[in-house]
């Protein structure tokens, strides 16, 4: 395994297409923690990142035919499908039964974000830095994967409000970013 | 649309980051194709992101058991083919060497003796070729994740097992998983690890586990429709009908 190869993104993914296991390497050394960083932002049981990141990378060789390139850059791709893998377990009896859920899922998700170490790393770094009202959608959105529909009921704000308030949170985000 | 206007909006942002409405990323796909002014937007983000995420990534520790076995299913699932087609071109040039090496002292000595040989290390020769290219069609354990209708199911320890650690892929169109264990203790010899299904609430035995010490995924078939939790329990090398109370590994489908 030649860790020092520089690929091109097209090339990479040309290889990647092609079930090429030296790719897929290149892909676990430079992206594993990165996408690890992802699912714990969202999930914190070390145990069960660990799956949920193996998971990811098994989808990645399973479907990366069904990745395209017009649509974005392969990590975005690879962003997305391990935010949802993550959502996914959140969403599940395992998860729930594990976190032993009295009163709503709200509770679990408030008590992950109060806690310190889950706010000093990657988004969550930035997103501590907004306004209440944009941090809440953004939390309800990207970290728990509620739709526009359901974070309108969740708060009992109009769904035009909380794609505004969406937006704005994106693009003070970016200003963040940038910044830093 | 003012592209512009489209640009400071943020919805750009809001579909790469997958939290945009099906209407907002249909709408994003179309503009980022046929306008260069959105792409090149686009585009900066997702390297900020990339680059954010990946900087403040680097002190987060090595997970090995992912890595492991993720390198190991990519391994195993593509090396068949190209060994059977190695194997079978330097064996048929052994062969023909042995061949005219034998043929040489043949026609020197004219003998029977040795024309016997010859043929007697032929023979060998393609049984082991033939043997070869059984044992490199039965190593692709992991050729069924290549299927992307295949279910992973990751399962946990329960209660006092919480180190118990397994993968089950499920295969629902031809009603088989493969089993993969990851950490469990290898049971007595009068022990056997039995997986059950969750059918409608009712509890179906599966089969018993083949515990493997080299961690290889084995085949489990007449796996029935509607499953929505498998479960492992520990029973007697012959065999339960009702799973006992001790639950090891459950996982959710």
């Amino acid at each position: 395994l030649n860790n020092n190869v520089k690929y091109d993104e097209a090339n990479l993914v040309t290889l990647l297409q092609q079930n090429d296991v030296v790719a897929f390497k290149h892909l676990y050394h430079n992206y594993n923690k990165a996408i690890q960083l992802i699912v714990s932002q969202i999930i914190q049981d070390n145990h069960a990142v660990e799956d949920i990141v193996q998971q990811a990378f098994i989808t990645y060789w399973q479907k990366i035919n069904l990745y395209n390139p017009a649509k974005g850059r392969l990590f975005t791709w690879m962003l997305n499908i391990a935010r949802n893998l993550s959502i996914d377990y959140t969403r599940s009896k395992a998860f729930k039964k594990s976190k032993q859920i009295v009163n709503s899922e709200n509770v679990v998700y408030d008590s992950m974000w109060l806690q310190p170490e889950y706010n000093a790393i990657g988004l969550q770094k930035y997103i501590a830095q907004l306004k209440p009202d944009w941090q809440e959608v953004i939390i309800q959105s990207y970290l728990q994967g509620y739709t526009h529909d359901e974070i309108s009921n969740n708060l009992n704000i109009p769904v035009g409000t909380i794609k505004t308030r969406l937006r704005a949170a994106i693009l003070h985000l970016r200003k963040l970013m940038v910044e830093n | 649309l003012n592209v512009n206007e489209y640009i400071a909006s943020g919805v750009i942002e809001t579909c790469i980051l997958g939290i945009a409405e099906a209407d907002d990323i249909a709408l994003f796909e179309k503009m980022r194709v046929e306008n260069n002014d959105v792409h090149q937007y686009a585009l900066a983000f997702e390297l900020a992101l990339e680059n954010k995420l990946k900087q403040e990534s680097t002190h987060l520790p090595e997970m090995e058991m992912a890595r492991k076995n993720f390198f190991s299913s990519i391994s195993n699932s593509s090396v068949t083919e190209p060994n059977v087609h190695s194997i079978t071109k330097e064996s048929k040039k052994s062969v023909f060497s042995q061949y005219a090496a034998a043929a040489s002292i043949a026609l020197l000595l004219g003998s029977l003796i040795t024309n016997f040989t010859l043929f007697t290390n032929l023979k060998k020769q393609q049984s082991e070729i033939a043997t070869l290219k059984n044992n490199a069609s039965g190593s692709s354990e992991f050729n069924f994740l290549k299927n992307p209708e295949i279910v992973p199911i990751a399962m946990n320890g329960v209660g006092i097992h919480a180190i118990c650690r397994c993968s089950l892929y499920w295969d629902k169109a031809k009603k088989q998983v493969y089993f993969q264990i990851h950490h469990l203790m290898q049971p007595a010899n009068d022990k056997a690890y039995q997986l059950w299904a969750l059918v409608n609430g009712k509890t179906i035995n599966v089969g018993t586990i083949n515990y493997n010490k080299n961690k290889q995924p084995f085949l489990i078939s007449n796996i029935p429709d509607n499953v929505t939790e498998f479960a492992v329990t520990l029973e007697n090398a012959s065999g339960a009908t009702v799973p006992n109370n001790d639950t090891f590994l459950k996982g959710v489908v």
